[in-house]
């Protein structure tokens, strides 16, 4: 009987090991998510998302629009408390979501740069890199000093230090070089053409975004004492690689094909236009015109009023009614009573998603040169500038003739201070497309030099916040190395280039 | 209700009707002989027929029998004894203790072994059907609490389908992120613990926790937890009997947090600072309350407002939760005979929440039985359970909360009524509470099937063969409803902010969960006994399979209103689908030898093979091994005694490797980045979990002592046990937090190792008093400490995030609480801006310790006298802190009992500092806050500010108390003879519970979930409740 016991006991244990090693156990494949996909798919996911993540989202424009003076919003106890008093916490979604945003989007593009590295396809390479210099300047431009060098390394460095901000700086003017370069050289199979939703594989198109990109991380620096030299040292090679810099009509827009669908929207037109049903968003209804930003338009006879804001209802179709910035606003001054975002920056679902527009590229090249650093005529950058924005905004370019003849406050001429008026007119001109530039611009240069103060009696600081906390998640999960940064102030701990 | 009261009297009725005059009755007492106290249950029959009683609780009986029969007294504990009826009618019956009692009962251990107490060598704790039942719990869970010495139970919410969010563990946590609740098992087989919910309490024969790593071994892994092991009624061989049970609990609000009854509703202030009222405001910063007519909410259409004294209307928002109502009727059918038994239990519960509206319904069958055919023994179980939801899915709590003290919110409840229609309903930015709960809501039905089969086949005396089959399976169907909604053009353009967008159009999502486990198990036993040795050798194999599968669509913007069918929808369909599989092989050995009966040695080793690991870390071994001594049977000296009657050390040491983590979480993965795809347009993105793919199982190497204790014949015992748990090589189920910089969020890795140790003693007197006209007073004491440490982590890291404020930091306990807190001085005083007076935020969380208690103390007694019974079980826990994160909304909304604490002006921070110079501190006297009323309240520096909202969450609660009737067996007997027994019972649950002062928002056991991260709450969970109502039992 024992016999009998054992028999039947070894033949069931070999049984299920026979089953075990006949791949029994061999199930562990995910039926649920791809864990390996190719670059391609990884580059137009990355791409899009960096749309949302920057200048399509609303951390671009949530409190850069209103610290601009292109929009306010109502205040009440605790309506935007943060925005309205300058008063904000490392938990406030201005310090947390960018950071978030990014450094989920350069592990897609740190990806993306290894496997063209590893597969050989350049293009890929220099679009990561031309990419993760996009996301770092942000960072820089939001939080100063941050992790770069161990950072999107997943385990092997669970706490990244933290860089430098310069450092960090001069290192993506090297990688935007070499990205340029790749370009020149780099084939694009035309199976991938169409995942590239920015530039549809034009490689001609990706060298003139980076070497603008790169224009953008040099103006940055020109208010640093003894910098002038290394700026125009790396101007020269810009100028070597023969790319140029975005032109008239050959901005840097993304489109995957927006629907108008929930989520699906363009993200700008998503959050501040209308739901897929045409209700208009909330975010849409809090944001109203700001006295500042629209008196610039009314005042000088600007036809680019109409673009950015919208008329009243009083069924007359032309009333324009704004509130200053950080007033207590009473229950009926809404969207009614007061004008809110209008149609030149509000197109359509689908309207293309502006990453770097020729205006911006082209207000760059007049700074840039008026300061003597490029070769070419600053007046006709800053003419071509103007008349893009009105371009853009659908105005036709003969308008753009007549305002920059006209209007005191855009004649080249009439104004003294070239760098002050390329400056303003490079604020007015951005509402709506990109607002973090301006409030960067007002950082470095103090311009437009009459930017008003929230009003609000909850503003304990009287100064435009110079800079973003470090997330609380990063005090959570990092804290070592953030803590190393010592306590951070937003009116005192400034950006690197941030010396006036 | 009514047709209970109705059954009771045709019962009776009837039994009066049918009474039988014509046999003798005899009527006795059962006393024990050593003390002289009646014996309450003691089996009484007639030999060799089936008539049969049993002793009421005085330890009477009657019993129609003839002079010729003998009777039978049998009861555990006791020898058992014959007496020949003769012409006696009145009957005094001594039973003796038997010194050797012990032996006879046995306890169900790893996978249904039973074996004697004096042989385990670990700690294990029984609770019986009727212990676990006497407050009639809905769900066995809840019936546990305060039972077990060791063993904590949270019900993290209370609402309609709470029943699942219930937090089970053994001895406190080992695992840092993994699972560290106890293992499950039914009738031999492993299931889910969320069927806990569905086993029916009245089905349950007996519950028994092993509690230690040691005692499971043999269920391999997952047993690392402790096991709690249910073991359900199998047909009474004695006979058939029916019993019908009713309860009906009611199930009110008990505590709701303390608000402020100065102020009513605004936002703005005049240029002095002060609250102007605003009619339809949800935040209450308003003007302080007067007794005038005001106003409230806006004009209406026919010009007029509403109107209502400026003044607090005390309890309206109390008033909003309903009383909740649980019907429960059981039918059960036990009966067969010495080759079979048959167990049936039909069950169904109405149930009616205390949110409005919201309501389910349980249906179940449980059908247990078994069949004895020569040397074939079938066991078999089926358990079938429909469960059917609807409720709301609307944070109603936040709505409830965002509505100023002056407002008469329970007269809004008619939607159609003139003031509490969403046109006219006073205010602008929340809807009103009663509409939410209509707008949102959600039905769901759940489909458990249980079961298991086994044939136990016994070739010779000593050796047994069994296999088992196992199942366990749960179907969930459920559909999320948008409902929608056109606001009057007046509403609409009166700029009313809810009505901002006029046409809400109606949504849908539909979802389905599957989940199934099988398990298969063959066991060999063979037992032998040498001279004075006794072996048991078991030797066993098992497979389990798990498969769970979870799918969801949506359709947004509805074309025809309110047709809640994905075809009806307008745009595309969302959906999402995610699946799970995996596999487990086990081989295990087991062997017990016994010395003499009072030496026990006990030695168990398994090899586990696991396909959720990469083939190389797959096949993992773990041996234990116990030993257990009685002195009291082996030293002669202690066996006379007359005070000690039992004294058993035991001890054990176990390795046991889990592994924690789903399936596929060994590699990273892909998934549609954003929104895509954008029609054909497609995007991925790398997801934000990291893996190891060289994951290894975490380990736990348990050791544990214990002393067991009887004197007066067992009259009192205790049982104490103290243990020392590592684990090392820690696993993560959702990853433990990254910094994103990494590029990461999270990270699944062997993350370090922990330290877990405790004692534990559970004291039991039954009875403390006694007396010979059946007064009986038992209490037990269960007592428990536990606490752990973290020793190590990855990297060298110092803390590493699990998620809900949760952390593991070396050196300390955990999970501990860190939150975001004010800036203080060396001694700990708030730091000020000297121009402001505001507190100065501070990013760096500060730390609050621990979430788990790490003192548990229940307590139960029972006073029985005649044919009463009253109860009673209380709870202590105490040395953790939990986060009231509600509480923000609370000030956010300006009805906290502390906003209105400095008469909403500026006040001097209390305890507060000024920092005059680096590292120079002076007190802050007289620089007060820059605002004092909504501004400081609800703007962020105090509502953003989570350590306000931290405290001790320690508790005593009066978890049960039930005051039953019995009715007397003789009455019966002679009145309604087909009745055998019959009682009534009046239940209360949660009655009472004392707090800190300082704890003036809920209950510490409210919590966001069941996961490790524990003591936090938020809006979704609503207020605490208590439950009282009675239940009733008929047997036949």
């Amino acid at each position: 009987m024992k016999k009998k016991f054992i028999y039947v006991f070894t033949v069931s244990a070999v049984l299920m090991l026979g089953a075990c090693k006949k791949g029994f156990l061999d199930i562990n494949d995910n039926p649920n998510n791809a864990t390996n996909v190719k670059p391609s798919l990884i580059l137009t996911g990355a791409l899009n998302n960096t749309a949302a993540y920057t200048t399509g989202g609303s951390i671009f424009y949530s409190f850069a629009a209103l610290w601009m003076n292109y929009w306010m919003t109502p205040g009440g106890v605790s309506g935007w408390y943060e925005e309205r008093s300058y008063n904000f916490t490392t938990n406030w979604s201005g310090s947390t979501t960018l950071w978030g945003n990014l450094y989920d989007n350069l592990n897609d593009y740190a990806s993306l740069e290894k496997q063209g590295k590893a597969t050989g396809q350049n293009f890929f390479v220099a679009v990561a890199k031309t990419m993760k210099a996009w996301d770092y300047q942000y960072l820089v431009d939001f939080y100063g000093n941050v992790p770069y060098t161990q950072a999107s390394k997943s385990v092997l460095f669970l706490n990244p230090k933290y860089d430098k901000g310069q450092a960090i700086y001069e290192d993506l003017a090297k990688q935007l070089d070499t990205a340029a370069n790749l370009f020149k050289t780099a084939t694009v199979s035309p199976s991938d053409v169409t995942a590239d939703i920015y530039a549809k594989g034009d490689v001609k198109k990706w060298g003139k975004f980076a070497n603008t990109l790169k224009l953008r991380i040099l103006l940055r620096q020109s208010e640093i004492p003894g910098r002038e030299q290394y700026i125009k040292d790396e101007i020269a090679k810009i100028t070597a690689n023969g790319f140029g810099y975005i032109g008239v009509g050959e901005g840097m827009f993304n489109n995957p094909g927006y629907l108008n669908t929930s989520g699906k929207q363009n993200p700008f037109w998503g959050v501040y236009g209308y739901a897929a049903n045409g209700d208009k968003t909330a975010s849409h209804t809090y944001m109203l015109a700001s006295t500042y930003g629209m008196d610039f338009l009314k005042n000088n006879n600007d036809p680019r009023l109409g673009k950015f804001y919208s008329t009243v209802n009083d069924g007359a179709g032309s009333t324009y009614v704004s509130l200053v910035w950080g007033q207590d606003v009473n229950f009926d001054q809404t969207l009614t009573t007061v004008s809110g975002i209008g149609k030149g920056v509000l197109k359509s679902f689908d309207q293309s998603q502006p990453i770097m527009t020729d205006f911006e590229s082209l207000f760059l090249q007049a700074e840039a040169a008026q300061r003597g650093y490029l070769g070419g005529n600053a007046q006709a950058n800053y003419e071509a500038a103007v008349t893009a924005n009105f371009v853009y905004l659908g105005l036709k370019d003969t308008d753009a003739v007549t305002y920059l003849a006209d209007q005191d406050v855009a004649n080249w001429s009439a104004n003294a201070d070239k760098i002050a008026l390329i400056i303003k007119q490079k604020w007015a001109a951005m509402n709506g497309t990109n607002d973090i530039e301006p409030w960067t611009d007002y950082r470095r240069l103090e311009l437009p030099a009459d930017m008003p103060i929230s009003i609000s009696s909850t503003v304990t600081t009287k100064k435009i916040p110079v800079r973003m906390l470090y997330p609380q998640r990063e005090y959570n999960t990092n804290s070592a190395n953030v803590i190393a940064e010592g306590t951070i102030n937003q009116f005192t701990s400034k950006i690197f280039w941030d010396v006036k | 209700m009514k047709k209970l009261v109705l059954c009771l009297f045709i019962f009776l009725f009837c039994g009066i009707i049918q009474a039988d005059a014509q046999s003798k009755n005899i009527t006795g007492k059962v006393v024990a002989s050593n003390d002289g106290l009646p014996l309450p249950g003691v089996s009484v029959r007639v030999k060799d027929t089936k008539k049969a009683t049993s002793t009421g609780s005085d330890g009477r009986f009657t019993i129609s029998v003839n002079a010729n029969e003998v009777l039978q007294f049998s009861y555990i504990g006791f020898v058992a004894k014959e007496i020949a009826v003769g012409t006696q009618s009145n009957l005094n019956v001594n039973l003796e203790p038997d010194s050797k009692s012990l032996s006879e009962v046995t306890i169900s251990t790893a996978l249904g072994i039973k074996r004697k107490p004096k042989e385990i060598g670990y700690a294990t704790q029984q609770v019986t059907g009727k212990a676990l039942t006497s407050s009639r719990p809905t769900n066995l869970a809840t019936g546990l609490s305060g039972k077990v010495a060791g063993l904590q139970i949270n019900q993290a919410n209370n609402q309609i389908d709470a029943g699942d969010q219930v937090r089970v563990v053994l001895r406190g946590n080992r695992s840092f992120t993994g699972n560290n609740q106890a293992l499950l098992v039914l009738d031999g087989i492993i299931v889910p613990l969320s069927q806990l919910n569905s086993i029916n309490p009245n089905d349950i024969d007996n519950v028994n926790i092993l509690k230690g790593a040691n005692a499971a071994a043999l269920y391999g892994s997952d047993a690392s937890n402790g096991v709690i092991i249910v073991s359900t009624k199998r047909g009474s061989s004695d006979g058939g009997s029916i019993t019908y049970t009713n309860s009906t609990l009611l199930n009110r609000l008990s505590y709701f947090p303390k608000l402020q009854t100065e102020f009513g509703g605004g936002t703005t202030q005049d240029d002095f600072g002060f609250g102007l009222y605003t009619p339809f405001e949800n935040q209450t910063f308003g003007e302080r309350f007067d007794g005038s007519i005001r106003p409230l909410g806006r004009i209406l259409e026919d010009g007029t407002y509403q109107m209502v004294p400026y003044t607090y209307k005390d309890g309206e928002k109390e008033s909003f939760f309903e009383t909740g109502i649980d019907e429960q009727n059981d039918v059960t059918y036990s009966g067969g005979n010495e080759n079979g038994t048959t167990y049936i239990n039909l069950q169904r519960v109405n149930s009616k929440g205390y949110v409005p509206g919201d309501k389910s319904n349980r249906t179940a069958i449980r059908i247990n039985g078994t069949r004895k055919l020569n040397k074939f023994l079938a066991d078999y179980s089926f358990n079938y359970t429909q469960r059917n939801y609807d409720k709301s899915n609307n944070q109603v709590y936040n709505n409830v909360i965002n509505t100023p003290g002056n407002v008469p919110l329970t007269e809004y409840s008619d939607l159609n009524s003139k003031y509490g229609n969403p046109n006219d309903y006073y205010n602008d930015y929340y809807n009103s509470p009663y509409f939410g709960l209509q707008q949102n809501r959600n039905n769901e039905r759940r489909d458990d099937l249980l079961g298991n089969v086994s044939f136990t086949y016994k070739p010779v005396d000593w050796l047994s063969l069994m296999a088992r089959g196992g199942l366990s399976t749960k179907n969930t169907l459920g559909k999320n409803k948008n409902y929608a909604y056109t606001y009057s053009d007046f509403a609409h353009n009166s700029g009313k902010g809810i009505a901002a967008n006029q046409y809400t159009k109606s949504s849908v999502t539909d979802y389905s969960e599957f989940e199934s486990r099988y398990t298969g198990d063959f066991l060999a036993t063979a037992t032998k006994t040498f001279k004075q040795f006794k072996f048991t050798l078991i030797g066993g194999a098992q497979v389990i399979q798990k498969n769970y599968k979870y799918m969801t669509q949506s359709g947004n913007d509805l074309v025809v209103d309110n047709l809640f069918n994905l075809n009806n929808r307008s745009g595309e369909i969302v959906g999402s689908e995610n699946e799970r599989n995996s596999r487990q092989l086990g081989l295990f050995g087991d062997l017990t030898a016994t010395y003499n009966d009072y030496l026990t040695i006990h030695i168990s080793g398994r090899n586990d093979w696991d396909s959720r690991l990469a083939k190389s870390n797959r096949s993992f071994f773990y041996p234990a091994i116990d030993a257990a001594l009685t002195l009291t049977d082996a030293i002669p000296a202690l066996k006379e005694s007359k005070i000690i009657s039992n004294l058993k050390i035991r001890g054990g040491i176990s390795k046991v490797y889990a592994v924690q983590i789903d399936p596929y979480k060994l590699l990273s993965t892909t998934s549609p980045a954003g929104n895509f795809p954008y029609g054909s347009t497609a995007g991925y993105s790398i997801d934000n979990a990291v893996y190891d793919p060289n994951l290894k199982p975490e380990q736990t190497i348990s050791k544990e002592i214990g002393v067991d204790v009887g004197f007066l014949n067992n009259r009192i015992t205790l049982e104490t046990s103290a243990y020392l748990q590592n684990t090392k090589d820690q696993e993560i189920i959702n990853g433990i937090d990254l910094s994103g910089t990494t590029g990461y969020t999270s990270a699944v890795i062997n993350t370090g190792e922990g330290q877990n140790k405790g004692i534990e003693f559970s004291l039991n007197a039954a009875p403390v008093i006694g007396f010979s006209n059946g007064f009986r007073w038992n209490v037990g004491v269960n007592y428990s400490y536990n606490t752990n440490k973290v020793l190590s982590l990855y990297q060298g890291q110092n803390q590493l995030g699990i998620g809900d404020n949760n952390y593991i930091v070396v050196g300390q306990s955990f999970p501990s609480l860190q939150v975001s807190s004010y800036q203080t001085d060396p001694l700990g005083r708030v730091i000020v801006d000297a121009n402001t007076g505001l507190p100065l935020s501070n990013p760096i969380n500060k730390d609050f310790g621990q979430t788990n208690p790490s003192t548990v103390v229940g307590f139960n007694t029972s006073f029985t006298f005649k044919n009463f019974t009253l109860s009673g079980v209380a709870e202590y826990r105490s040395g953790n802190v939990f986060y009231n994160s509600f509480a923000s909304t609370l000030d956010f909304a300006g009805i906290s009992y502390t906003s209105a604490q400095a008469g909403r002006e500026r006040f001097v921070y209390p305890n507060s500092v000024i920092q005059t110079s680096p590292g120079v501190f002076v007190p802050n006297t007289n620089t007060t806050t820059i605002q004092g009323n909504g501004s400081f309240w609800a703007d962020g520096i105090r509502n953003n500010t989570a350590s306000n909202y931290v405290m001790s969450a320690a508790f005593w609660k009066i978890r049960e108390l039930s005051l039953a009737y019995q009715v007397p067996t003789q009455w019966l007997q002679s009145k309604a003879k087909f009745i055998k027994n019959a009682s009534i019972a009046l239940i209360g649950r949660n009655l009472f519970m004392f707090r800190p002062s300082d704890n003036i928002y809920t209950d510490p056991e409210i919590n966001v979930g069941t996961g490790n991260a524990q003591g936090v709450n938020n809006l979704n969970q609503t207020p605490p409740t208590r439950i009282y109502g009675f239940t009733a039992t008929i047997g036949f």
